[in-house]
């Protein structure tokens, strides 16, 4: 053979074997981040190695198919948020025939039309991937056309709907018109302001009676794994040896309940997982995989691929060596997110941090005030984070510690961003960080009300310099949502037929 | 680089050993070539056309964030390419020398070319993408880059060697071609791959 | 409470969804019969939630009120809401069947007719209440059996609300008006 011919002879091997080991890391096993079209959004970057997670249906499924299992997908993690945000545009309603209209303009029935991911070149605020004047898409003809139905709206840009405080797509369960003319005369400030659901939490008496309590001596541990006196008087004053809850509930999860020394020995670890707080804490646990700290523990992040099923299903079950089967592996996301991995500005020296319970909640101490706000600013360095400090909710928050103010009345980082509610008369923290956080208006009903008027909270969220500045002074933007709701309300009947 | 292309006809200067005949199609070729390598340039030189920021079916959103525009752009760009690896089938397969001579085929071949950097502008807006995608453009807008180089090498050949560039036995042109064809051979790789994402995911 | 009754007037209507389009679509039923039989089961849960929950308990027991934003109101869904609800519930689990509440002079701008069968069958039985009004249509590629049915204001509450409401176009509503028309749409097999 020519030294031509050989060329093209290895060429075409080359590039038959190159085929075939790419197609065998998309079909069968390996990491797929270097066939990613685009940056992944934040959030989703976080378990994007878990491409069937979203990319649910089976592959070389029809696009119709693939379109709606990556929309049923979504819903998997979004649907709650969605319910309880009363969505004023949800999928449902775009599907009845008499949406076909609309549905040309902007197929709603698809959380896809307006949230592609993976297209960082077009990804806006809230992911949105569609241009953020899309309500003109649906509201500027007919019947529908809001600057016929609001003369108010007349001059108003389709790019404003959204980003001036007034309107959300998915939830405006604090700026429709009716609970806007409700809380129209409420003053900036409450008369005693403090949240209800803290202040309950914070002066409740300690849960079980006195007699169940466990002092320092009651510590029971191995000798060897008993640690620094420190670790064992901070252990005495927390609120587990309050509730009895001995060295042994967590370190040797395995051992019986009243089991002696010896007996508590041999299941011995000195570095138990959270499984050993989830045991006790399961709606703190169930909302912290939800947020953006504990995603990755979320129990619907597709599992590692299995290379033998792949092939399976593919046709090729026996074609492979057991001994190459073998070699094969799937990457698994890691089980803890990376500080070194946020999206946010972090502080350097936390970057190697991995989250889970213990990141915040000091494990023997478990001071509730520490992990309220100095546990986020060990790691957060963004300048919402670094102006709280001396702020005057920090001020509140210092007071409140110091006993020189009411409970429920401090406001740490926690206080807003993981809202309290009610669970079974319970009062539980929202584990969740990121629940309430985008849009901001979701803030409002939760936390921003507790102790402000409604008007100075929309103004105030609707300043992102005084977000930034965390709520140094008063705002200086006015949203007019307010007004024009009571002016139209006074009216008693629509502008548009005067 | 049109201008220096154009200089390279025959009569331009004294010449100082045997002239080589002329051959056909050489200024059109200089500037098919000049013109295509200038749009490829603009891939990394350019300023991307920017998203519009207003709701509605604009050209370039569709065009290039797309599913079904991307789809038949992509096609469409791959027959291009397809049609112009047949001159390189010319040179191997015999029957197909009927059709035309070398020089029309080459012409032709450039014109292909200029096609294919337009289309790729229609697929991609000259956006180099990430991860594979990044390196499958690459590839293409080097190869594009080549083969253009490489026609304004031929069309100048003569000028090339007065200037000692190159020599009789290994032209500038020839190293050139030999670039782009060593970048080729990745594409087809590339290309499956990056269709079996498309498909995929 | 009104969870369950949501589930009950939905498991309603799904019985009724299943034994008449399933029979329309063998050609059993005749999609007008069919439209007629789903649309006295509608008539009568609504109905029946307005005098065993809202008029009972709101009027003549008044432990508690019904109010457009029961959620914020800690109060019962209007009927209305609750048609629309059960109307919801109904289309997430299936695209066999879809209907609405709408009316010419709606509270809310998305209620009005949106479609020429809409306006022409809300116009056809706000003139004749008693004779329904039924269209063939086309919508998104698909053909659509189309029946309308005059909904007409039985109680003083229904007149009150939509006289005085801020939004409503129009404020003269008489009990035994006509104020809007249940709309029910098939698809019909090709």
């Amino acid at each position: 053979m020519s030294r031509k011919a050989w060329i093209w002879v290895l060429w075409a091997a080359a590039t038959i074997g190159a085929c075939w080991m790419l197609a065998a890391w998309m079909l069968v096993a390996g990491d797929r981040r270097p066939f990613l079209i685009g940056e992944t959004t934040d959030a989703h970057h976080q378990f994007e190695i878990a491409c069937e997670t979203c990319h649910a249906a089976p592959a070389f499924a029809d696009a119709a198919k693939a379109e709606k299992a990556l929309n049923k997908a979504c819903r998997t993690c979004h649907d709650k948020e969605l319910r309880a945000a009363d969505d004023s545009h949800s999928t449902k309603r775009f599907r009845s025939p008499r949406m076909a209209a609309f549905r040309e303009k902007l197929d709603a029935r698809f959380c896809t039309s307006c949230h592609v991911e993976h297209r960082p070149e077009i990804t806006r605020a809230s992911a949105v991937s569609v241009a953020m004047d899309f309500c003109v898409a649906c509201h500027s003809e007919g019947e529908q056309d809001v600057r016929k139905n609001r003369p108010s709206h007349a001059g108003l840009g389709f790019d404003t709907c959204a980003s001036s405080g007034c309107h959300n797509y998915h939830d405006n369960r604090a700026l429709y018109e009716d609970f806007l003319v409700k809380h129209a005369h409420a003053e900036w400030l409450a008369l005693s302001p403090a949240h209800a659901l803290a202040a309950r939490q914070r002066s409740r008496a300690p849960a079980p009676a006195p007699e169940a309590a466990l002092g320092r001596d009651d510590a029971a541990a191995p000798t060897a794994a008993l640690g620094s006196a420190a670790t064992v008087d901070d252990w005495a004053g927390s609120g587990h040896a309050a509730a009895g809850v001995n060295c042994a509930a967590c370190h040797a999860p395995g051992a019986p309940g009243n089991a002696s020394l010896s007996g508590i020995e041999p299941h011995w670890t000195d570095h138990p997982g959270t499984a050993a707080c989830e045991d006790c804490h399961r709606p703190q646990a169930r909302t912290f995989v939800l947020g953006r700290h504990g995603m990755r523990r979320h129990p619907r992040i597709a599992k590692p691929r299995d290379p033998a099923k792949e092939l399976e299903a593919l046709g090729l079950g026996d074609w492979l060596p057991e001994g190459l089967l073998a070699a094969l592996e799937d990457p698994s996301p890691p089980a803890r997110m990376a500080v070194h991995e946020a999206r946010l500005p972090m502080r350097a020296e936390a970057a190697h941090r991995l989250l889970d319970c213990g990141s915040c909640h000091r494990p023997h101490a478990v001071d509730t005030a520490f992990a309220a706000v100095e546990a986020c600013t060990s790691c957060h360095d963004d300048r919402h984070t670094r102006a709280y400090v001396g702020s005057p909710h920090h001020q509140l928050w210092l007071a409140e510690l110091a006993g020189e103010a009411k409970p429920g009345t401090g406001v740490s980082c926690a206080t807003c961003h993981m809202a309290k509610f009610k669970r079974r008369g319970l009062v539980v923290t929202n584990h969740n960080q990121n629940d309430i956080l985008r849009p901001s208006e979701k803030m409002i009903r939760p936390v921003c009300l507790d102790c402000h008027g409604l008007r100075f909270a929309l103004d105030a969220l609707a300043d992102p310099d005084l977000v930034e500045r965390n709520f140094d002074g008063p705002p200086t933007v006015k949203v007019k949502s307010i007004d024009w709701a009571v002016r139209r309300a006074a009216a008693g009947e629509p502008e548009a037929g005067k | 680089m049109a201008e220096e292309a154009l200089r390279a006809t025959p009569r331009s200067r004294p010449a100082r050993r045997p002239r080589p005949r002329p051959t056909r199609f050489l200024k059109p070729l200089a500037w098919l070539s000049a013109a295509g390598g200038l749009t490829a340039a603009a891939t990394l030189l350019a300023p991307r056309v920017p998203v519009p920021d207003t709701f509605g079916p604009a050209l370039f959103e569709r065009l290039w964030f797309d599913d079904t525009w991307q789809q038949w752009s992509g096609y469409l760009l791959l027959a291009f390419s397809v049609g112009a690896l047949l001159f390189g089938a010319r040179k191997r397969l015999r029957p197909a020398r009927r059709f035309g001579s070398y020089n029309w085929w080459r012409l032709f071949h450039a014109g292909l070319g200029i096609c294919c950097v337009l289309l790729l502008f229609a697929h991609t807006g000259f956006r180099l993408g990430a991860n594979l995608n990044a390196v499958l453009m690459s590839c293409y807008v080097a190869a594009l880059l080549l083969g253009a180089l490489a026609g304004l090498s031929i069309a100048a050949a003569h000028d090339l060697r007065e200037m000692g560039i190159g020599t009789p036995g290994r032209p500038l042109f020839r190293t050139l071609i030999m670039a782009h064809l060593a970048v080729l051979s990745l594409l087809p790789a590339l290309l499956i791959a990056h269709v079996l994402v498309v498909y995929l995911y | 409470m009104t969870n369950r009754l949501r589930k009950a007037a939905a498991i309603a209507l799904g019985v009724a969804l299943a034994t008449s389009t399933a029979g329309a679509a063998e050609g059993g039923i005749p999609y007008r019969k069919a439209a007629d039989m789903l649309h006295l089961v509608m008539s009568a849960a609504r109905t029946v939630y307005a005098r065993m929950v809202v008029q009972r308990l709101t009027v003549d027991e008044e432990v508690i009120t019904a109010s457009e934003h029961f959620d914020d109101d800690l109060a019962l869904p209007l009927p209305a809401q609750m048609f629309r609800f059960t109307a919801e519930a109904v289309s997430d689990s299936s695209e066999e069947l879809s209907y609405s509440l709408l009316s010419l002079n709606p509270i809310n701008k998305k209620n009005g007719p949106g479609t020429d069968a809409e306006q022409q069958g809300l116009e056809h039985v706000a003139d004749d209440p008693d004779e329904n009004f039924y269209a063939e249509e086309e919508l998104g590629g698909q053909r659509y059996f189309t029946a309308v049915y005059a909904d007409v204001a039985v109680a003083e509450a229904c007149v009150n609300c939509h006289n005085y409401h801020k939004d409503s176009p129009r404020s003269d509503f008489e009990v035994g008006d006509v104020m809007g028309a249940v709309v029910i749409r098939i698809p019909m097999d090709e």
